[in-house]
């Protein structure tokens, strides 16, 4: 039987580090285009009044809103009135706000993105090319690895006897490397039986011959078995060791995947790992309709769970070296719609939390809420990004320690911002 | 406003359909004008507006070239209004009267719109220009060489200004005796000179033609002489021929024996086979054919030096037999041969050898008995009959079918304990009488050929006479039959396989599409009913073919079954519909107007409030054209810089977006099947007051008048995405990955289209032709010859279940099964988005090759499957405890593991199972408790359905 992709000899060197230089990146992607609109929220008089003027039914009253502390004259704002845990993060200096980030190959101007159709990212307002290229740092619909997948192919020499990549449940490009694929902890459950003995090598040995097949869909499927077969061990002991957390996780799929995650973090000693990349995926964000209720339920799901793995980080004494950041496919128009939703639109504003940051800032510039004016690709409040994903991405690939010739290669559209990536 | 349709001239639609259809062409043209060739399709269109349109005559105008337009509105040629060229004069000019002249040159981009400004409303038509051959430039016609031997073959070609011509005319000037030309210009010449020996050769298109001039000459007279290895040959032996031409093998020359088979045979490399007699007269002669002469060499036919006189015996009576045979030129080594099969034989002296002769049944045959020489030396002897025989017996039916089988057998001498089996199998076995015995047992649909049939005394061990008997040939194998059931159906049930197999692929597709669409009742669970149907229903093809649907076109699961079921049941319905009409009754879909808010969506009533931009987007997207511009094979259309290029544009998605405003859900009709209001079982209705009555442009060039009510505006709308060139591709695709392959080839992608926009007579989106073509093209059947032809697909999760349950027929034992494929990550009518269970665009990790199911795959779901299998095999799922295992056809029929395996090869592998797992189920239930056949029959269905090469649809 070959060795996994990812054994290596150095293994046995990273396990040095594990504690020492351990750091590890959370992606929360937040499904079906969250409205960043409503998340970070302007509240000086002038700005909120023009933000509620725009929003018409989806405004949020400024009461309601978490105030965020502003640096001494900076233009005051509010988050999301579910991001309570967010806020206290942020006002205490754990957490940051990324605003108006977006897919971009090149710094762009409206006038220039309406002479050059091309200098708009493939198929925008697509979800599925949003998330794309969001995952990927890129401005395809179609690629074929994710900024995650590309760093863990650099990491697997630091990653232990497990690849250095695990998602949660769902599917995605961001996990997708070159060599590299993720392993799952947690998703599908259901009734599990044993096997009897002997019967798993009979498996075994169909599985092996399989994996030889020249019909590629079947030798893929049999060698994620064998596999499979073969991390489920390790993936159990991991997630059994380490002083058992204290940190209850809410219950739901979103806080559950927070747990598996910290469950592996927690055992990283038996893995070995010094370098680990999470994916999960949060929400059903789409709301081209009745958007208020739904949006405020998950994001009371993605604070109460990120809240936990907070906690849990800090029981671990990792809060300053896991750092947690979301994702979504589009921010959404700032012009409501007719059934009190709104639709799709491009610039957005993410969360990054722990990983020892310089946080309670807004990083970036805040887009000046002109509708038709130099910010709005097309009249509805789409906002055209004045950060590019791979600006806020490469600069997580920077804290995890890439050199920066690695950094030009994982993120290679970075190459044409010369202000580079933002400051963490 | 306007109730009557236009009338229309010049058109080739018939007038009958003129009424439905003309409006609609308008905007139709653009999509002709893209390159597609999509054509006119009219049957299929309605639209029922009687707006004003300029009537499309051409789709093509050559360069310089002028073409008349009209414009007309209820059969009236409209005057007034104002044509113009839309671009200016690159793209050519037109007159106050509509006559529109090309530009000399091909403009870019090649299509060009004409506009006609009419009571203050714009009109238009598009078309495309293309280069006319420059007038007056000679086309010159040229042979490869200019003299063509007879019988031989020049390829021609056709040229004007130094371009290959092509779709022209090719013809041989004075008919067959000068020869004859194929399409692609290849010319044959006759089989002699013609008189003259020049032949005039002429090609024509577009009203130019060009000639060229070909001489006939002979055939080079060069001398080929043939040479045998060996002068004279023995019976039955071999030699060797060559044809030399000046020092040369000479080729291209066909081998002949004169005088037929009795003088022997001969293969293409020119080994000669001599006859297994000597004829007369004993030399014969062997021929080489070049060009019209033939060249000819005698060869000697000797009688064998071995000769067999006598055998004794003379006849068989037993299954083992020694025998003596009696002639010359026997040697140490020599062998007795049975049948040419030579057997254990003891040399005697020259004349002398004994041997045994085995039979495995007691049949009664006729056997040749010959002396085969030492090695490779000398020839066989001549054969002598050696005859076998036994109590001769008959059965009836006289020619088998698969399935249960009962055996009337007449002889003679039977007696009370004899056994029947077939080809190794018993039968359970009554003996009526000396001379009648019934036999009943169960022939694997899969035998094919003939079989033995044998009675055997003293417990089965002793045979007593044997009848080979044939099997009726089926429409297909059961082999192709059980892969076909898991493309169309749900996976190898036995009954189904069987039907298949009698009716032939296309004739099943015949049989499914006469079928109703499943019937919920209320009274049930939605998805039992639909689980019971694929497990135990026969609407298959139907629900297949909805499942596939659905995977593209997603549902709402609502938690109220009439939600889901009725969505269900469209989509069966229309699956063997047109495509039109699909996309009309999912736009009315409750469901779907719920899922993405159609229903209640409202025009504007403040510029800062817009309508919902969710349906219409992802109409477009998910449900019918895709994002980006496909050619019809699929693949993707770039700029000259390799960008795709957007199907639709921003702009585009708010004016359909707009078109599709002012429609709701309708007063409730069915109280049963109504939950939050809604009238599940109802389509939409329209909200006139709500609908956006101002105009709309979509894709850029497609207008819509102001003051169309909302389903006007929808009619429309639906017209243009069915009549867009990305449709046929985009669904072939879609639909082609669903039921055969991931990784479909882009000639197979361009079939399925070319049906798609045309289904053989002129209808576009006919629903059933585009199944056939999927299901019957060479890609899809050339695995039931070639086993890894192509990857197939990955099955997903209902599909991995319902292959289960068809092969294991059982419909579960209650509503349990509803929720396994929750657990496995595919809960039917119940997708996490509207996006599906997965993307169309998976590629497995780190690879090219394309699986979108792939992306349920992880390493958990992988162990999770395997518990599943072996929990439902055991019976102890809920769900399936109705001790179905036992019952099943499987464990009714095969009832050893040898049999087993060989039917599990033959249900799940269509004969394909490798010899490795073979190899390791029989090994792993060796192990077993020799005592408990059943737990290992049980073991060896779960191994089989375990293992990733059954979980794949090969």
């Amino acid at each position: 039987m070959t060795a996994p992709l990812w054994q290596d000899a150095l293994c046995v060197k990273a396990f040095a580090d594990v504690t020492n230089g351990y750091r590890a990146v959370i992606l929360v992607t937040l499904g079906g285009g969250n409205d960043a609109n409503n998340m970070l929220i302007p509240l000086s008089a002038a700005s909120y009044a023009q933000y509620a003027a725009l929003r018409s039914s989806l405004a949020i009253p400024i009461s309601a809103c978490n105030v965020l502390n502003s640096g001494g004259g900076a233009q005051s704002f509010g988050l999301h009135p579910a991001l309570r845990n967010v806020s206290s993060f942020y006002n205490s200096g754990r957490a940051a706000v990324v605003a108006n980030v977006g897919p971009l190959a090149r710094p762009v101007t409206k006038s220039q993105l309406r002479a050059n159709a091309s200098l708009v990212p493939q198929a925008l307002l697509s979800h599925p090319a949003g998330v794309n290229q969001w995952e990927s740092s890129s401005t395809e619909a179609l690629p074929s690895t994710g900024w995650g997948g590309r760093m863990a192919d650099l990491f697997v020499s630091q990653s232990g006897t497990l690849p250095p990549l695990f998602d949660s449940g769902g599917q995605s490009i961001f996990t997708v490397g070159r060599s590299v694929q993720a392993i799952s902890v947690s998703g599908v459950g259901g009734q599990t039986s044993a096997f009897p003995t002997g019967m798993q090598d009979a498996m075994l040995a169909i599985a092996s011959s399989d994996r030889q097949s020249q019909n590629r869909i079947v030798a893929a499927a049999a060698a994620l078995r064998v596999q499979s077969i073969q991390q489920q061990t390790l993936i159990a002991q991991a997630q059994a060791s380490g002083v058992p957390l204290n940190t209850v996780f809410p219950n739901g799929s979103f806080g559950q995947a927070m747990r598996s995650i910290a469950s592996i973090i927690n055992g990283r000693s038996v893995i070995g790992a010094s370098r680990q990349i999470f994916y999960a995926q949060q929400g059903s964000y789409d709301t081209h309709a009745a958007q208020l209720a739904v949006q405020n339920s998950y994001l009371t799901e993605l604070d109460l769970g990120l809240g936990a793995m907070m906690s849990a980080l800090q029981e671990m004494g990792l809060q300053d070296q896991v750092l947690i950041c979301t994702h979504s496919d589009f921010n959404r128009t700032m012009l409501a719609n007719t059934v009190a939703g709104s639709d799709h639109a491009w610039g957005s504003h993410q969360l990054i939390l722990g990983g020892g940051i310089s946080g309670g800032r807004i990083i970036g510039t805040y887009p000046d809420l002109d509708l038709g004016g130099a910010m709005d690709l097309n009249g509805y409040g789409t906002w055209i990004p004045s950060l590019s994903v791979s600006q806020m991405t490469g600069a997580i690939g920077t804290w995890m320690g890439l050199a920066s010739s690695q950094v030009s290669s994982v993120f290679p559209d970075l190459g044409n911002f010369p202000d580079g990536v933002i400051a963490l | 406003m306007h109730a009557v349709g236009p009338r229309v001239e010049n058109c080739s639609v018939s007038y009958v359909v003129r009424r439905r259809v003309i409006a609609a062409l308008a905007f139709l043209v653009v999509l002709a004008a893209t390159g597609c060739g999509s054509g006119i399709a009219p049957v299929s269109l309605s639209s029922s507006s009687g707006l004003p349109v300029i009537l499309q005559t051409v789709q093509t105008v050559q360069t310089g070239a002028t073409n008349q337009f009209t414009a007309v509105q209820q059969g009236t040629v409209l005057t007034g209004g104002a044509w113009s060229v839309v671009g200016g004069g690159t793209n050519g000019t037109i007159t106050a009267s509509g006559m529109y002249t090309a530009p000399t040159t091909v403009p870019s981009p090649s299509t060009v719109t004409v506009q006609y400004l009419y009571t203050g409303q714009s009109y238009m038509v598009y078309f495309t220009v293309v280069a006319t051959p420059a007038p007056g430039s000679p086309i010159t016609v040229q042979g490869a060489t200019p003299a063509v031997a007879v019988l031989g073959t020049d390829q021609l070609t056709a040229m004007q200004q130094n371009a290959p011509l092509t779709g022209g005319q090719w013809s041989v000037i004075g008919g067959a005796s000068n020869g004859s030309i194929d399409a692609s210009g290849l010319y044959s010449a006759p089989s002699s000179i013609p008189n003259p020996n020049t032949v005039t050769i002429e090609y024509i298109l577009g009203g130019q033609s060009g000639t060229a001039s070909l001489t006939i000459v002979p055939i080079a007279t060069t001398t080929i002489t043939v040479q045998a290895a060996q002068p004279s040959v023995e019976i039955s032996g071999t030699d060797q021929m060559v044809a030399m031409q000046q020092g040369n093998q000479a080729t291209g020359g066909t081998w002949v024996v004169i005088g037929g088979a009795s003088n022997g045979t001969i293969t293409a490399l020119g080994l000669f086979q001599a006859p297994s007699a000597v004829p007369a007269p004993s030399t014969v002669q062997v021929g080489y054919i070049a060009g019209t002469q033939i060249y000819l060499v005698p060869i000697a036919i000797l009688p064998s030096s071995v000769i067999v006189q006598a055998v004794a015996p003379s006849v068989l009576t037993s299954l083992s037999t020694n025998i003596t045979v009696t002639g010359i030129g026997f040697t140490p080594g020599s062998a007795i041969g049975v049948n040419a099969v030579p057997v254990r034989t003891t040399y005697v002296d020259s004349s002398h050898l004994s041997g045994t002769v085995v039979l495995s049944n007691p049949l009664n045959v006729s056997l040749d008995i010959t002396v085969i020489p030492p090695g490779s030396i000398g020839s066989p002897s001549n054969a002598i009959a050696l005859l076998a025989r036994f109590p001769s017996i008959q059965v009836l039916p006289a020619i088998l079918s698969g399935g249960p089988i009962t055996l009337s057998i007449s002889g003679s001498q039977f007696s009370t304990g004899d056994v029947v089996s077939i080809s190794g199998a018993p039968l359970v076995t009554t003996v009526n009488s000396a001379s009648s015995i019934t036999a009943t047992g169960f022939l694997p649909p899969w035998t094919a050929g003939s079989v033995i049939v044998q009675v055997a005394g003293g417990d089965g061990l002793q045979p007593i006479a044997a009848l080979s008997v044939p099997i009726q040939q089926t429409a297909v194998t059961f082999d192709a039959a059980s892969r076909f059931a898991n493309q169309a159906a749900f996976g190898p049930r036995p009954d189904v396989v069987m039907n298949i197999q009698q009716l032939g692929f296309d004739g099943w597709i015949t049989q499914q599409f006469q079928q109703p669409a499943l019937s919920f009742s209320l009274s049930a669970s939605g998805m039992t009913q639909f689980l019971h149907g694929a497990a135990a229903g026969n609407s298959l093809l139907r629900q297949r073919l909805s499942f596939a649907l659905q995977s593209f076109i997603v549902p709402h699961g609502q938690n109220f079954d009439p939600s889901s079921t009725f969505f269900e049941r469209m989509l069966e319905t229309d699956c063997s519909g047109n495509f039109r009409q699909l996309l009309t009754d999912i736009t009315a879909s409750p469901n779907l107007g719920d899922y993405l808010n159609l229903a209640n969506n409202s025009a504007s009533v403040n510029t800062l409030v817009q309508p919902n931009q969710n349906f219409a987007r992802e109409l477009m997207q998910l449900f019918s054209l895709g994002p980006f511009l496909l050619n019809d094979d699929g693949s993707f259309q770039t700029d000259g810089q390799g960008n795709l290029l957007p199907t639709y544009d921003q702009s585009t998605v708010i004016d359909l977006t707009r078109a599709l405003t002012g429609w709701t859900y309708p007063s409730p009709v069915n109280q049963a099947d109504v939950a939050w209001g809604i009238d599940w079982s109802q389509p939409l209705t329209t909200f006139e007051a709500r609908h956006d009555h101002n105009a709309k442009l979509l894709f850029g060039t497609v207008f819509f008048p102001p003051n169309q009510t909302a389903t006007q505006d929808r009619s429309m709308a639906l017209d243009v995405i069915f009549n867009h060139p990305n449709l046929p591709p985009f669904l072939a695709r879609l639909l082609i990955q669903r039921l055969v392959t991931s990784n479909p080839t882009p000639g197979y992608i361009q079939r399925v289209s070319t049906v798609f926009k045309d289904n053989g007579s002129g209808v576009r989106g006919d629903m059933t032709a585009v199944v056939r073509a999927i299901l019957l093209d060479p890609e899809a059947r050339l695995g039931d010859t070639y086993p890894s032809a192509s990857d197939g697909f990955l099955k997903e999760p209902v599909l991995w279940q319902l292959h289960i349950m068809s092969v294991l027929n059982t419909v579960g034992s209650d509503d349990q099964p509803n929720y396994l494929g929750s657990s496995l990550g595919e809960a039917l009518w119940n997708a996490p988005t509207v996006f599906g269970f997965f993307s169309p665009s998976t590629m497995i990790p780190g690879t090219t090759v394309s699986s979108p199911e792939f992306g349920l795959m992880n390493n958990l779901s992988t162990s999770l499957k395997s518990q599943v299998a072996w929990a439902i095999v055991k019976s102890s799922m809920a769900g399936f405890t109705n001790n179905y295992v036992p019952n099943s056809w499987l464990f009714q029929h095969f009832t050893t593991v040898p049999a087993m395996v060989d039917a599990l090869n033959h249900v799940l592998y269509h004969g394909n199972m490798s010899q490795q797992e073979m190899t390791a189920i029989t090994d792993y239930c060796a192990t077993l408790n020799p005592f408990d056949v059943q737990y290992q029959l049980k073991v060896a269905l779960f191994l089989a359905l375990d293992a990733e090469s059954n979980d794949v649809s090969q």
